[in-house]
């Protein structure tokens, strides 16, 4: 009896289009051809292979001490996507779909760590200082969240823009070619976002 | 504030932060809101602000405190933890081997409480051969 490994395999199919990378590839380019629909089927794939992703990047860097978004993203996009068959907007239609998956990845993760600290009292207790950074992170990300949803009800293409810059990891270049804007369009935008997500923050805190 | 307002306030306020002096940017306020206090504040408001957000969103994601928290996390969770199987739920894994792994469950029909342990083979080790050797 001869098994191969799920590694070997992977190993294996790497440099080629696997069906799977065909399928994802046919998806985003209806979804690009104005299938909305499409999105519902791609959302969880890029969702697991983010988080497949996030996982294995950390283990591997573990002396690099900062989670890069936009590493991840690119990386999904690579393995996920066909490159011989997808233009640019294409890519960017793809890295919009990252940017919001890294988004719920995130503050979800950031919510149970409140969650989770608030139950236990822990903060007051808690003599360690990189345990108190990472819960003050945590909160600093759920409230930047909920800021986000009130700015996406007064002004959406700002909430996309942070989202995509902030949550996403994209460049200003990288994001005024998926919001369809110049960049410094989108730079001027992020200023009016950043300063109006500062207020929104204080506010709810005070 | 509406829509239309909210862009008023927009456009006043990023040509605002183009003028540096805080003689001419009064005077352009002036100006531009016409009067209208409401607005002047809003965008005044905003001004401020801008200058105390420098540092939103400035750092990286996730400093050092935070990745093993968020790795570990994903690595935890096996997806089918919680996941019924005939009438258990897989509670915890309490082994790992060449064959598969081995979990605590739990009977969740609601008939009686029982817990047992529960062996899912491998895919790929899932062979006439070896799936003999569970049958009673």
């Amino acid at each position: 009896m001869f098994i191969l490994s799920d590694k070997y395999l992977k190993s294996f199919y790497k440099n080629y289009n696997t069906p799977e990378q065909e399928n994802i590839t046919e998806l985003l380019l209806e979804f690009s051809n104005g299938k909305a629909i499409a999105v519902d089927a791609l959302l969880p794939i890029v969702y697991d292979e983010l988080k497949r992703l996030a996982s294995n990047y950390l283990r591997r860097e573990r002396s690099n001490h900062t989670l890069q978004p936009t590493a991840l993203v690119h990386e999904a996009y690579i393995r996920m996507i066909d490159q011989t068959r997808v233009n640019w907007q294409n890519r960017a239609h793809f890295f919009g779909i990252a940017a919001n998956v890294m988004r719920r990845i995130l503050v979800d993760h950031a919510r149970q760590r409140n969650a989770e600290k608030r139950g236990a009292e822990f903060q007051k207790f808690s003599l360690d200082e990189n345990v108190d950074k990472a819960v003050e992170l945590s909160s600093e990300m759920v409230a930047l969240d909920d800021a986000l949803k009130e700015l996406a009800k007064v002004d959406p293409n700002n909430a996309r823009l942070v989202e995509l810059r902030y949550f996403g990891g994209l460049t200003f270049e990288e994001t005024a070619e998926v919001m369809n804007v110049s960049v410094i369009t989108a730079k001027r935008h992020w200023r009016v976002a950043r300063a109006w997500l500062y207020g929104q923050i204080n506010q709810t805190a005070q | 504030m509406s829509p239309q307002n909210w862009d008023k306030i927009k456009e006043i306020f990023l040509d605002a932060i183009e003028i540096d002096a805080p003689d001419e940017r009064a005077d352009f306020l002036t100006k531009a809101c016409a009067g209208d206090q409401e607005l002047r504040g809003e965008v005044e408001k905003l001004i401020v602000q801008d200058k105390e957000a420098e540092s939103l969103m400035n750092q990286p994601l996730i400093e050092e405190s935070g990745i093993y928290d968020l790795a570990s996390s994903i690595d935890d969770r096996d997806p089918l933890l919680g996941k019924i199987i005939g009438a258990y739920r897989l509670e915890k894994e309490i082994g790992r081997g060449g064959m598969g792994t081995v979990y605590i469950a739990e009977r969740a029909d609601g008939f009686f409480r029982q817990r047992v342990a529960v062996k899912l083979i491998k895919r790929g080790m899932d062979t006439d051969f070896i799936l003999r050797r569970f049958r009673p």
